[in-house]
């Protein structure tokens, strides 16, 4: 596990000792150099552009899952698969032919954008027909490319581009291996492990669905491009998800879920320590089912926990990324792309959370202190090493989060192109000032009568604007549940207003939010959804509206469930 | 394959002695919930008139070759429920078609998964949670059925929406399942090596599925139905371009219900060997002229052909659909083939011609018992394929009812076969061809040898015109001699080519494959005689843009 930038007899003493390769010789390998000097050299159709940049991408994916309900397997898959993923760019840096959308075709302009350069390859390794694929798929995505670059062309003679910025960055040639070791997954226990954990909700019939799914797969990439950077790089990963679902009396529906990741099944909780976690699930939706509603609360809301990740991640991390506008034929799509592609770009230099507090991501880092992390890696999905990026200083936004596709003030990349599009990596909320969480709910509290309020609110579960777990703290310091409460209007200009936060932090991981100006970002080759893992402080907004969901909900069940009969 | 009759009925006869083999758990406990649902919704307001459950659980091995490399190789077994709960009475339900569009499509299909243990308490849970949505969203849908149907103009089709069929009982042994897929892993392999050598094919695949199908159907009429079916299959695909551009495929599939069923090495290889040799000379071809003359559809390519462009007009929803071409609709007791030709659909048949019928089932996904159908006699039109949605003038179901696994069924096909009362020699219909190619003062006359159809393309919707790709197209002389075209396209309306059938030959050739259209993709046989038809029109295939690599396959790059 080393990274270094062009030391190649360094990298092939790696190669050797790695057991995975050491036996054979790596026939995908050479397969992909061997195509991409070919057609680098050669390829071009008559006096049309050369291509001036090809990478390819082979992902070998093992996967296994098994998933149960109430102690029965509902399924059991298992999986083998190597996908190849092109990427052909004519024209030179400054303008080529990507991040346009030719809507010619019509929506299946699309799909053909999506899917072009990428095939499933042989799980073989035979040379010959490996290279028959990347060929036959290098000629179509530059055929594409072509078509794409005289689009895009004739789309820009249209229009007056106030900044000029490249389309594409240069970046360092680097040789990277980091090969950690796959996942041993060992189905019959895993099969149990899912039996065993989903069957406790037998004894809850008011439960009307739950599953319990275990994941695993090992994931290497091979990288290669034109540049003469190459990586490869193992990603193995664990995933276990508990979800459950009922309604109150009145009908409201209610749910809950577990997730944990691990590296390797040990980094999961032990079985005893799920059937706990489980068990506490169980009487978290009993409790629900039991709690009020929230009418409408105007005031201080706290957020604890996991809670504070999800409010972070929900509504302000997404705005920490940045890709470049798509250049479409169609005016309609230019638009809604453009809308969720800057994130804060407008907002650089500007006050985006209170004067003490800090944003850093990084992918360098696997451990916060004893937990582990999960968004790291040595390399991104475009062979650029990442580095720590330190997005926010004492509250003022620095820079955004990017891929090799430059914005406007952020030539390079960040090193933050992931699987499937540009997404943050490992997310460190700091503060130069805090408060220990007795103080905070304290504070919480004061403030919320300070404005008339009978009691402050904590969100301690929060799935979107959903508040799952959330409390009424009365001065007195005594706790009661609410169910459901929805959180609105918090934007990220809330975040400016945050008034204190914890000095303890919680770590945290959930599935990337990523953002992608254009389909091309899309990395589907991957086949897998990227991590980020945050360490969240709680977090005190001084103002924050709560209030019962919007729209109507189902009635209860007809009939009782038939785990309810007697036998 | 000559002694799979034998070794079926050797295992229902095994089952049929085992008289104290317990009831299947998964039909006991769908019976279970169904009496309590049904029990429990009567008391409210609305209740339900029907309803079923359909659990079919599918063991499915699938083996992916290319070039002679492994591309896949995997397994898995999953259940899906599909529920049928209708409100209102057999005359207006709450599944009445009212508003046209895409909508209608997407509620055909739902993936409720089941335990593939077999555990009541755990099937049962989600058959009553399932259940209880269903419910309350049919009751929602006849309130929009009843006002829209007021506001309406009266249909042309008066007939009801649901019709009543006899509750059948039946536990059909499941056969034991399991697939060397190491040994197949080689075999695709083997069977896509001779491609390797031709830098000028850009696709070759074999494909090797093992399926089971094993069905648990249940409903309130008390219907109790556990079914079950077994297919091997081996599809053999690959594809070249002409130096034009355009895209030549060419397919070649194999199914029986046991494994020793498909052919063996040899015969596939040999196979393997005439698809290349054909995709060879296609590319040489010559693009065919626009066309009208006479023309043989061989027996293979009139199978498809009856299928694609027959088979599919004459299923029954679609003469009730407002929306749909209703072709056959007012043709019945009418002359619609020659007097010499009969049209039947036979799902009891397992067997014809040699060769094994997919299209083989006991009963449908209604639980209905499957039996012979015949749609044309002596060229009179009498029958369509009906569900147990009725059609006016054919109120009852014949079996028809079918779905892929989530996929709410329509009346689809089952074995198609033609039959000829006035057959002649194949040699004796090519110089019949002949004949008419002088007498009708022609250049040449066309023969389809292979044709490709929605049939052959899996997962492929199928609109209201020929659905169908020649793949291989002779033109033959007046002086005998035969030359291969591409780039062929068959134009022209069913009712037309049906009328200018001069006469067929003595083979039965049977083509298996895989049908897609709204209930998802069924297996499907068809059987024809090769047909001579007296006018058909061709035009020019539109071609593929795309032209061919611009580098030399790599191994051929000097």
């Amino acid at each position: 596990m080393q990274v270094r930038n062009m030391k190649p007899l360094l990298c092939l003493a790696l190669i050797l000792a790695s057991p995975m390769l050491r036996a054979e010789e790596d026939v995908v390998g050479r397969a992909m150099h061997d195509e991409m000097q070919r057609s680098m050299q050669k390829l071009r159709l008559e006096q049309l552009d050369k291509p001036y940049f090809i990478s390819y991408l082979v992902v070998d994916n093992e996967s296994k899952e098994v998933a149960a309900t109430l102690g029965s397997l509902l399924s059991s898959t298992e999986g083998n698969t190597r996908s190849l993923m092109v990427v052909v760019r004519v024209g030179d840096y400054e303008a080529d032919s990507g991040n346009f959308l030719s809507m010619l075709s019509g929506p299946e302009g699309l799909a053909a954008t999506m899917m072009t350069g990428m095939i499933q390859l042989p799980l073989d390794d035979n040379y010959n027909e490996l290279r028959r694929k990347i060929w036959l798929t290098t000629d179509r995505a530059y055929k594409k490319a072509l078509e794409d670059l005289s689009g895009k062309r004739a789309v820009l003679q249209n229009k007056n581009r106030t900044e000029k910025i490249a389309d594409f960055s240069k970046a360092l040639p680097v040789s990277i291996t980091d090969l950690s070791p796959f996942v041993h997954f060992d189905l019959a226990s895993a099969t149990r492990l899912v039996r065993e954990t989903s069957a406790v909700l037998r004894q809850t019939p008011s439960i009307q669905t739950s599953r319990v799914q275990l994941v695993m797969f090992n994931h290497q990439e091979r990288y290669l491009n034109s540049e003469g950077s190459s990586f490869t790089r193992r990603q193995p990963r664990v995933s276990l998800r508990v979800t459950a679902s009922a309604q109150a009396p009145d009908g409201m529906p209610l749910s809950d879920f577990i997730a944990d990741y691990g590296y390797s099944l040990k980094d999961l909780p032990s079985a005893s320590a799920l059937l706990t976690q489980v068990r506490e699930l169980q009487a978290e939706i009993a409790q629900l089912q039991a709690a009020p509603i929230q009418d409408r609360y105007e005031g201080p809301v706290l957020f604890e926990g996991q809670a504070a990740v999800e409010v972070f991640s929900h509504h302000f991390a997404g705005g920490l990324v940045a890709v470049p506008a798509l250049v479409s034929s169609n005016d309609q799509l230019e638009a809604a792309f453009r809308q969720q592609s800057n994130g804060m770009l407008d907002k650089v230099g500007l006050l985006v959370l209170p004067k003490f507090m800090n944003v850093v991501d990084d992918a360098t880092v696997t451990h916060e202190k004893d937990s582990l992390l999960f968004g790291g890696y040595k390399v991104d999905e475009e062979g650029v090493a990442p580095k720590r990026t330190s997005l926010v200083e004492h509250g003022i936004l620095k820079t955004l989060l990017t891929s090799r596709a430059p914005v406007r003030g952020i030539a390079a990349s960040t090193g933050n192109l992931r699987e499937l599009g540009v997404a943050p990596s490992n997310v460190f909320v700091s503060a130069d000032m805090t408060s220990t969480p007795e103080e905070l709910r304290k504070r919480l509290v004061e403030s919320a009568k300070g404005e008339g309020n009978a009691y402050g609110i904590v969100v301690r579960r929060l799935s979107g604007k959903t508040a799952i777990v959330a409390y009424r703290i009365y001065p007195d310091g005594h706790e009661e549940l609410v169910r459901n409460a929805d959180v609105s209007e918090l934007t990220a200009a809330s975040f400016k207003r945050i008034s204190a936060v914890s000095d303890q932090r919680i770590v945290y991981t959930e599935v990337a939010p990523f953002r992608n100006a254009s389909p091309f970002n899309l990395n589907l080759a991957a086949g897998v959804q990227p991590l980020v893992s945050y360490v969240v402080p709680s977090m005190l907004f001084p103002d924050v509206t709560i209030e019962r969901p919007s729209g109507e909900s189902p009635k209860p069940t007809v009939i009782d469930s038939p785990l309810t009969e007697k036998p | 394959m000559r002694t799979l009759p034998w070794i079926l009925l050797g295992l229902t006869a095994a089952y049929a002695g085992q008289a104290s083999e317990p009831y299947p758990v998964v039909l006991g406990a769908e019976k279970a919930e169904l009496v309590r649902s049904m029990e429990q919704l009567k008391k409210q307001e609305v209740a339900p008139y029907f309803l079923s459950y359909e659990i079919v659980e599918t063991h499915a091995a699938t083996v992916i070759g290319s070039f002679g490399a492994l591309t896949h190789s995997g397994e898995n077994r999953h259940r899906l429920l599909r529920i049928n709960l209708r409100v209102g009475d057999y005359a207006l339900d709450n599944t009445r078609q009212v508003r046209a569009g895409p909508g209608a499509l997407g509620d055909r299909y739902t993936a409720i998964a089941i335990p593939i243990e077999d555990d009541p308490a755990a099937i049962r849970s989600v058959l009553w949670y399932h259940t209880d949505r269903r419910y309350k969203q049919a009751v929602e849908e006849l309130a929009t059925v009843r006002t829209v149907s007021q506001v309406n103009v009266e249909r042309e089709d008066k007939s009801a929406d649901f019709s009543a069929a006899p509750a059948e009982q039946s536990v059909a042994a499941i056969a034991p399942f399991s697939v060397n897929r190491k040994v197949w892993e080689d075999k695709v392999r083997k069977y896509t090596a001779p491609f390797q050598r031709f830098g000028n094919l850009y696709e070759a695949t074999a494909t090797f599925s093992a399926n089971q199908d094993t069905r648990w159907f249940a409903s309130s009429d008390g219907a109790g139905i556990q079914a079950s079916q077994t297919y091997y299959r081996l599809q053999i695909s690959a594809f070249s371009k002409a130096d034009d551009g355009m895209e030549l495929p060419r397919y070649e599939s194999f199914f029986a219900f046991t494994p020793e069923g498909l052919p063996d090495d040899a015969t596939v290889l040999k196979a393997v060997n005439a698809m290349i040799a054909d995709l060879q000379a296609l590319r040489k071809a010559p693009i065919v002229d626009p066309y009208t003359g006479p023309a043989i559809l061989s027996g293979r390519a009139a199978a498809v052909f009856f299928h694609e462009v027959f088979g599919h007009r004459i299923e029954g929803h679609r003469q009730k659909s407002e929306a749909e071409g209703q072709t056959f609709k007012k043709m019945v007791g009418l002359a619609v083939l020659p007097d010499f030709l009969s049209v039947v659909f036979d799902p009891t048949l397992r067997h014809y011609g040699g060769t094994d019928l997919v299209g083989a089932y006991d009963f449908d996904d209604e639980g209905v018992k499957a039996r012979r159908v015949n749609v044309v006699s002596d060229g009179v039109m009498q029958n369509f394929l009906m569900s147990r949605t009725p059609i006016d003038g054919f109120p009852a179901s014949n079996g028809h009812g079918r779905a892929q696994p989530g996929f709410s069924p329509v009346a689809r096909q089952s074995n198609l076969i033609v039959l000829n009362s006035r057959p002649v020699t194949h040699e004796r219909l090519r110089a019949m061809l002949v004949e008419e190619i002088k007498k009708q003062d022609k250049p040449f006359g066309l023969l389809f040898d292979d044709i490709a159809g929605g049939f052959t393309i899996t997962g492929r919707t199928i609109p209201n015109a020929f659905n169908v790709l020649p793949v291989m197209v002779y033109r033959v002389y007046p002086d005998g001699h035969e030359e291969l075209v591409r780039g062929v396209d068959l134009i022209g309306t069913p009712l037309t080519v049906f009328s200018k059938i001069l006469a067929a030959d003595d083979e039965t050739p049977v083509f298996n494959g895989v049908c897609g259209a709204e209930s998802g993709s069924v297996p499907v046989a068809a059987s024809a005689p090769a047909i001579l038809v007296s006018q058909i029109e061709v035009q020019k295939k539109s071609k593929s843009q795309e032209r061919a690599p611009i580098l030399p396959a790599p191994f051929e790059d000097k």
